[in-house]
This record gives structure tokens, C-alpha cells and sequence, in this order.
């Protein structure tokens, strides 16, 4: 890629733009996923939980 | 099929899947990015700008793609009532909103040196548009209505009213006068595109298509892991 070419700060911050847009997206998804699984873990690891969890497992996680 | 729809069995089959889409997901973009802005030669008339095509027409792609799965997921949703259906068009659309972000600003980009504009009211331009609008809609339908059945169903309806503009979108440049070329790669004849320019594009595009399996599944497992926390806590509240 020849960096003194007419135009090349247009490609430089349409790919600049893209590699930050997937990246917000990637962390989002993922840290989203992460703090789920942390309270999960967290309701799961009280006192009743076995009760609790046995009546969230029987009831299908539809919307 | 619907046998792997179970949530159970869709954690333990997506879990041993993510290392193997991740891991092609890096190795694709790594070999995109630099078939794209090493290798692939530049246009006699375009010079560098050519490079914008590798990650604009991919964008532009994924946008139409997951657009048809959020659809087709919401279909199976409202016909089949299927438990993951409408986990899997729900957290398909910020990944699509993102992906048609994307065509638009990359294309934006484009446009300025080799139309001298960064928008006009073209066809294709304003039908992608309001594609990125359907797909903001579609989420916003999500986000302001608290029961989930009915938030489930007006979100399914929209996607699939919405669906009528992703043939348009691809039949813009036939049917109306507009500064986009035809098709160029998906055409009876074959791609109209000489391959040392063909095959990043192609890379790349399977590459965003593994990228967006990839968040797609992990999204999903988010979207499932938050209905236990949920059904937990009304456990809680009504123990």
C-alpha cells in the first residue's frame, strides 16, 4: 500500500473506524456475557439456591 | 435441527464451538487485512481507495445476511413458538446494526474521493439505510417493552414486515438509476472481477460471516445465561 497516494486517509479511517466498531462490538458481546455469568454464579451460591434453580431449570428460558 | 435448539444442549455444543470459530475468525481476518492491503493490486482509476471494497462490501453483505437470519428466527418464533428462536433473532440484531453502520460509513468513505460526495439519495444508499433503521427499530421494540412474550412477538412482526426491504436493497440497481454498479461478484455469468481483487474480497467475507457466527453464538449464550438470572430472581421473589 503506497501511503503517499491521493486519497489514502479515506481507506486509513474507513478501516480505523471498522477495527473500532468490531472491537466495541467484540468487548460489549463478551462483558455482556461475563457479568451474566457472574450473577449466575452469584444467585446460584446462596442459601436456597438448589430450590430456586431446580424452578428456573423446569421452565423453558423463552421470552 | 430443533433437536440442538434445546438451551441445555445449545450451551454445551456453542461452548465447544466458540475456540474453533474464534480461532478461524483471527487466522481469516489476519489473512483478509493483508491480502487487502498488501497484496490485492490497486484500481487504474480508483488507486488506493479500492481498498475500502475488501471491508465495505463485506459489511454491506453481513448487513442483508443477518438481516434474513433475524427474519428467518423470527418466523420460526411466531409459527413453531421455539425456545431459542427468539434468542437467536435478538441478539442478532445489534450485531446486524453494527455490520450496516458500517457499509454506510465505509461507503460514506468511499464515496467522497470517487463521487465527490459523502451521501446521495441513490437507491441503494437510502434503502440501506433505512435497513439500519429497521435494525435500530427492531431493537428499540426490545428495550421500551417490559413483558417479554408481547415484546417477543412486536419485535418478530417487525422483522419480518422489514424483510420486504432486503430484496429491494439487492434489486435497487436494477430497478432505479443509481451511481452503485450491478453485481459484480454474485452474477449467472460468474464474478465480473479479475481474482487477484476477488479473493480478498471473498476472504474477507467469510471472514465478517465467521466473525458474526462467532458473536452470534456468544451473544446467544449471554441472551440465555440473563432468562436464568431472570427466572432465578422471580424464583426468589416469589420464594
Amino acid at each position: 500500500m503506497d501511503f503517499s497516494a491521493p486519497h489514502v486517509g479515506f481507506v486509513l479511517v474507513a478501516y480505523g473506524i471498522s477495527f473500532a466498531v468490531l472491537a466495541v462490538l467484540i468487548l460489549a458481546t463478551v462483558a455482556k456475557v461475563k457479568s451474566q455469568r457472574t450473577q449466575l454464579a452469584r444467585l446460584e451460591d446462596e442459601p436456597d439456591a438448589p430450590r430456586r434453580r431446580k424452578a428456573a431449570d423446569q421452565e423453558v428460558p423463552s421470552s | 435441527m430443533f433437536k440442538y435448539a434445546n438451551p441445555t444442549r445449545f450451551m454445551a455444543l456453542s461452548g465447544a464451538m466458540l475456540p474453533w470459530c474464534t480461532a478461524a475468525t483471527v487466522a481469516l481476518l489476519a489473512a483478509g487485512l493483508y491480502m487487502s492491503l498488501v497484496t490485492a493490486p490497486t484500481d487504474y482509476q480508483q488507486g488506493e481507495t479500492v481498498r475500502i471494497m475488501f471491508i465495505h462490501v463485506p459489511a454491506a453483505w453481513m448487513a442483508l445476511c443477518v438481516y434474513t437470519v433475524m427474519a428467518i428466527a423470527s418466523a420460526v418464533a411466531l409459527i413453531w413458538r421455539h425456545p431459542l428462536a427468539d434468542v437467536a433473532a435478538k441478539t442478532a440484531a445489534p450485531i446486524g446494526a453494527c455490520f450496516t453502520f458500517l457499509a454506510l460509513v465505509t461507503g460514506s468513505l468511499w464515496g467522497k474521493p470517487m463521487w465527490g460526495a459523502w451521501w446521495v439519495w441513490d437507491a441503494r444508499l437510502t434503502s440501506v439505510l433505512v435497513l439500519f433503521l429497521l435494525y435500530l427499530g427492531y431493537i428499540a421494540v426490545w428495550q421500551t417493552i417490559d413483558e417479554p412474550v408481547k415484546a417477543a412477538r412486536i419485535a418478530a412482526i417487525v422483522a419480518l414486515v422489514g424483510f420486504v426491504n432486503v430484496p429491494i436493497i439487492k434489486f435497487s440497481v436494477e430497478w432505479w438509476n443509481s451511481l452503485h454498479q450491478p453485481a459484480s461478484v454474485l452474477r449467472v455469468d460468474g464474478p465480473a472481477i479479475h481474482s487477484s481483487i476477488l479473493w480478498p474480497l471473498l476472504i474477507m467475507a467469510t471472514a465478517y460471516t465467521v466473525l458474526f457466527l462467532t458473536l452470534h453464538l456468544v451473544a446467544m449464550r449471554g441472551e440465555i445465561l440473563s432468562r436464568r438470572v431472570r427466572q432465578l430472581q422471580l424464583a426468589r421473589l416469589e420464594g
